[in-house]
């Protein structure tokens, strides 16, 4: 099999941070190559000083995480023939989201640190009576999906939010904080939930963008976590963050009038007593008004609004039974 | 295992030849997989070398010629040096061995 590939190649001891180039290659290969198979060629037959990492080549050490025309992607699970096209080149590059070492490899530091800030242990109070800790089978097989995680990388890689803020715990480490927060052996839930609902750049700072979902090779959905985690911490009464407020008032809003008060939402949202972020949304007001963006002060009703709250009265009335 | 001594001698041999193309001092596999072959040649030198003084059958190392154990004689550590004095550069010699808990007992299974 013909297939030409493009490799992002990055020589710290010759250029910047940041600085890069393309190296074309034209390879001969076996039709079920994977991708992987393609860059040890290039290393063993083209070129020695192709710095990339990889071990099982079988999709479970996960260290072969690299971004192959613009998604991250675990390189020993990608097979050629199934992207190679005649016009353009399969390119790779590291993964997103993570400082770049040399060519393929990315530091891998920061995503660990993340991790180990929610505690990815089990922490109980005391120590099991009968020497271990004994879990049902039907109360620990619904944490399988998130057990997955390889811890390769590829949703921090293509995390949207931890594009614009590197403060944000990101899809591996919370999938893994919601892994222990299900856990019936751990005793310090509360706490973890509390953790992650307050402090910075925790479970509400996810937009939901389901890319993390997408690009995951072991189906963990992190998102899909995230959310539950957000549950978790509301029924376990942390109402007082910007997130439960927001999901507070896009609720009330859409069940009063069929549709979204934008202007309450926002307010709503930061808290009447948050006093700084009202003012930077006073702001935010003054600069819509002057573009003709400022969404109406009374909402708009939407037609048929009654069934709607109709709608709403039915879920809660069968969810109280 | 004549065939390997000679396989694995001529690696040795060729082995001063291997040159390491990548310079680099960041994430340079080039270096590290040159370093790892030559280790890997120590150790399957020694292997062969150890399997053919070791005149025996014992638990993985099997021999077609000898395919019975031999305590009397091999109840025994294997060790292997390099000798630049010895015609193959390495000499096999061994030890005794402790037996503490688990006395060695023939395979049956």
């Amino acid at each position: 099999m013909q297939a030409n590939i493009r490799v992002k190649r990055h020589d710290p001891e010759t250029m910047q941070p940041g600085e890069s180039r393309w190296d074309d290659f034209n390879l001969d290969l076996h039709p079920q190559s994977t991708v992987l198979d393609a860059l040890i060629h290039v290393r063993e037959e083209e070129d020695p000083s192709l710095a990339l990492r990889c071990a099982c080549r079988a999709s479970i050490c996960g260290s072969c995480g690299m971004r192959v025309n613009g998604e991250a992607k675990l390189v020993c699970k990608t097979r050629l023939a199934e992207i190679v096209t005649d016009d353009a080149p399969v390119v790779i590059e590291p993964m997103g989201n993570q400082q770049v070492i040399k060519d393929l490899v990315v530091s891998l530091d920061p995503f660990f640190d993340k991790v180990r800030q929610v505690g990815p242990y089990l922490q109980a109070d005391s120590d099991p009576a009968s020497g271990e800790f004994i879990a049902s089978n039907e109360s620990m097989v619904n944490l399988l999906t998130a057990m997955n995680c390889i811890m390769c990388g590829a949703c921090v890689s293509d995390c949207t939010v931890l594009e614009v803020d590197s403060n944000f715990i990101g899809p591996a480490a919370l999938a893994k904080a919601w892994r222990f927060v299900e856990d019936p052996r751990d005793d310090v839930r509360s706490q973890r939930l509390r953790e992650l609902n307050d402090g910075d750049g925790g479970i509400w700072d996810c937009t939901r963008c389901f890319k993390c979902v997408e690009v995951c090779p072991k189906d963990v959905a992190p998102m899909t976590r995230i959310m539950e985690l957000r549950e978790a911490a509301i029924q376990d009464g942390n109402t007082d963050s910007p997130g439960y407020r927001h999901t507070n008032s896009f609720t009330k809003s859409v069940r009063k009038n069929g549709r979204l008060d934008e202007t309450r939402l926002a307010v709503e949202s930061a808290g009447f007593t948050n006093v700084p972020r009202l003012i930077d949304l006073a702001e935010i007001g003054v600069r819509s008004v002057m573009k003709g963006k400022l969404p109406p002060l009374t909402p708009h009703k939407a037609d048929g609004k009654e069934q709607i709250t109709a709608i709403f009265d039915k879920i809660e009335s069968e969810s109280e039974q | 295992m004549q065939g390997a001594k000679r396989a694995i001698d001529d690696v040795d041999r060729r082995m001063p030849n291997v040159a390491v193309r990548n310079k680099g001092k960041v994430f340079n596999t080039d270096l590290i997989f040159t370093l790892e072959m030559e280790f890997m040649a120590d150790v399957a030198k020694s292997i062969v070398h150890g399997a053919l003084a070791r005149k025996e059958s014992r638990g993985a190392h099997f021999r077609t010629d000898l395919t019975e154990r031999d305590d009397a004689n091999w109840l025994k550590h294997t060790l292997v040096y390099k000798d630049a004095d010895q015609s193959d550069g390495v000499r096999v010699s061994t030890s005794e061995v402790t037996i503490t808990n688990w006395q060695p007992v023939k395979r049956v299974y």
